[in-house]
């Protein structure tokens, strides 16, 4: 175990799960109150043909190590796409899924396009697709604590912004917050959060990692910062747990996470809703279900979209 | 009080709001044809009109949510910008708010203190948000998800949110509709505080109800024209019954006869 530890492999991995595991959950948070939540995958495909752009560049100048402008091309098309993205929707354009499907396809066409272009093949963009992270170099654990900062600092120092325009965006209008840069504030640190986490655990799965670690936080807290706060650590022990089981049984560390946050879901959820039956049936018995008369009561259309 | 009373009202303090000739378009669609309306300090002016005459989109494009295609919106003297924001407080429409995680009625009350420079909340913020939700008798609401409220609770909520910014105009969007009468009677309460302290108030409403005694005068939309400036109308024949459902239609008055004469002008 020791001597696993202090592999330098084995500690890139560990320190690029933890920096994905806690950041990605911070936009996922946004993401699924906006009621966004494939916009990860939208972005995602984007960044594949990104991949095959840098990947192209890297043929074409000659470079030594032909995949050297992956990243950085994965980085430019999944912010520029993210933009794009945000301002169809802010113009409406077309309606929210339409873009998002006309990036789906495009951006993986582009990308299937661009690889043959490059003489490479569509075995070439496996890694990107399903996450390569034990191929990890230095250079990507920089280039992913960058991306991670970069995250924290804004995702959570303007928490308070981004939750009142992802709440109510007639409502942030009204107080003068400036609600179109802060949309694309959450559009931009989207594409980040893509970029980062591809490494661990691809661009098919990433958005994965940004919703399931809010959907299982949602099952515990009512509160918006403690969900955000518990997706955080979920996203951290889900990638850490992936990664450290794939140390010892050969299986694909992204879609093991992925499963994993699955299974800790259904049984969270199961959890979730045998305590509220049980409390039902006491309320039931005891006639003291004040607080859950109320909770009975919902109100759906507070939770409806504008 | 009559019609009369009303337009000899003089002013000493600048208006709160003027609006000149406000055009909305939306979806190809001019849904506003040249608005005006005034709103003067220690003064309510109710919105009214039918469904679809255009009364959201009015205070929609007056709170800058929604772009305005002409027209001129001045707020207590200034040409309306994101500056002038920061002096009033918006109740939007329930409908409007909510999102796929939940919130504490607290952090809901909290996002009202933000604004122009103000990406984050103010170190007090926490007493404050407690203190507005006080004010609307909901402080032991303040740690529950919003979306597990009643209707009435909820729109407590929301108008914690606009008063916790302390306002000196305040637009409200049909803040009674779905709201049961314990919570109506509380929201009457705290809107004829805020207007005694001589905060301007704007309020869309379908029919007076328990606003009823706060409603200084009444502008009356139709098809996104101004009909009726002056005293508040009185809501004509069966409209006027308690629990009346607007939305259905009345099979026994022609549409025409109807729409012309659903409002019904006390002079």
């Amino acid at each position: 175990m020791i001597d696993l530890l202090t592999d330098p492999l084995v500690q890139r991995m560990l320190l690029v799960s933890v920096m994905v595991g806690a950041t990605a959950p911070i936009v996922g948070t946004y993401l699924v109150h906006r009621r966004m939540s494939l916009l990860g995958d939208g972005i995602g495909h984007v960044a594949l043909a990104g991949v095959a752009a840098g990947w192209l560049a890297g043929s074409a100048a000659d470079l030594a190590q032909v995949d050297a402008l992956a990243i950085p091309g994965a980085i430019v098309f999944a912010v520029a796409g993210a933009v794009v993205i945000e301002r169809m929707r802010a113009r409406g354009v077309a309606a929210a899924d339409v873009i998002m499907a006309i990036m789906f396809y495009g951006g993986i066409a582009s990308g299937v396009l661009l690889i043959s272009a490059a003489g490479g093949s569509n075995a070439n963009l496996m890694g990107y697709l399903f996450g390569s992270i034990s191929t990890a170099s230095w250079t990507d654990v920089w280039v992913t604590v960058g991306l991670a900062a970069v995250i924290l600092i804004i995702g959570l120092g303007l928490r308070s912004a981004l939750f009142a325009v992802t709440h109510d965006q007639e409502f942030a209008y009204s107080t003068g917050l400036p609600v179109a840069a802060l949309n694309m504030v959450v559009a931009v640190l989207a594409a980040i959060t893509v970029t980062a986490a591809m490494r661990v655990v691809g661009v098919l799965l990433v958005s994965g990692l940004m919703i399931l670690p809010v959907a299982i936080a949602q099952l515990i807290t009512r509160s918006f910062t403690r969900t955000m706060m518990i997706a955080m650590v979920t996203g951290v022990v889900l990638c850490l747990t992936g990664v450290g089981i794939t140390l010892f049984y050969n299986l694909q560390p992204g879609a093991l996470i992925v499963v994993l946050g699955v299974i800790v879901y259904t049984v969270v959820a199961s959890g979730a809703g045998l305590r509220k039956r049980r409390r039902r049936l006491r309320d039931e018995a005891g006639h003291g279900g004040h607080d859950d008369a109320h909770r009975e009561h919902e109100h759906p259309t507070l939770g409806a979209p504008a | 009080m009559t019609a009369a009373d009303a337009d000899c009202l003089t002013h000493d303090t600048p208006p709160a709001l003027t609006a000149r000739g406000v055009r909305v378009r939306l979806g190809g669609h001019e849904i506003l044809h040249g608005v005006d309306l005034d709103s003067h300090p220690g003064e309510a002016v109710a919105i009214m009109g039918g469904n679809g005459s255009g009364k959201s989109t009015l205070v929609r494009s007056l709170v800058g949510a929604i772009p305005t295609t002409a027209g001129d919106i001045t707020v207590f003297g200034e040409p309306r910008t994101r500056l002038t924001s920061r002096r009033i407080g918006y109740v939007p429409q329930r409908a409007s708010a909510g999102g796929g995680v939940s919130a504490t009625a607290r952090e809901v009350v909290t996002s009202g203190l933000l604004g122009v420079n103000a990406l984050r909340t103010p170190r007090d913020a926490k007493a404050r948000a407690l203190a507005a939700l006080d004010d609307l008798g909901v402080a032991d609401l303040a740690d529950r998800d919003v979306t597990a409220l009643s209707g009435g609770q909820q729109q407590r909520v929301l108008i914690a949110r606009a008063l916790v910014r302390e306002p000196d105009l305040l637009i409200l969007d049909e803040p009674m509709a779905g709201v049961d009468v314990p919570s109506q009677e509380a929201l009457a309460a705290a809107l004829t505080k805020r207007r005694d302290a001589g905060a301007a108030i704007i309020v869309v409403l379908h029919e007076l109800g328990a606003l009823a005694p706060l409603v200084h005068h009444a502008v009356v939309l139709e098809q996104g024209c101004v009909t009726h400036i002056g005293a508040p109308p009185r809501a004509l024949g069966v409209h006027a019954l308690p629990g009346h459902d607007h939305d259905h239609a009345h099979p026994d008055v022609p549409e025409a006869v109807a729409s012309t004469f659903a409002w019904e002008v006390r002079q």
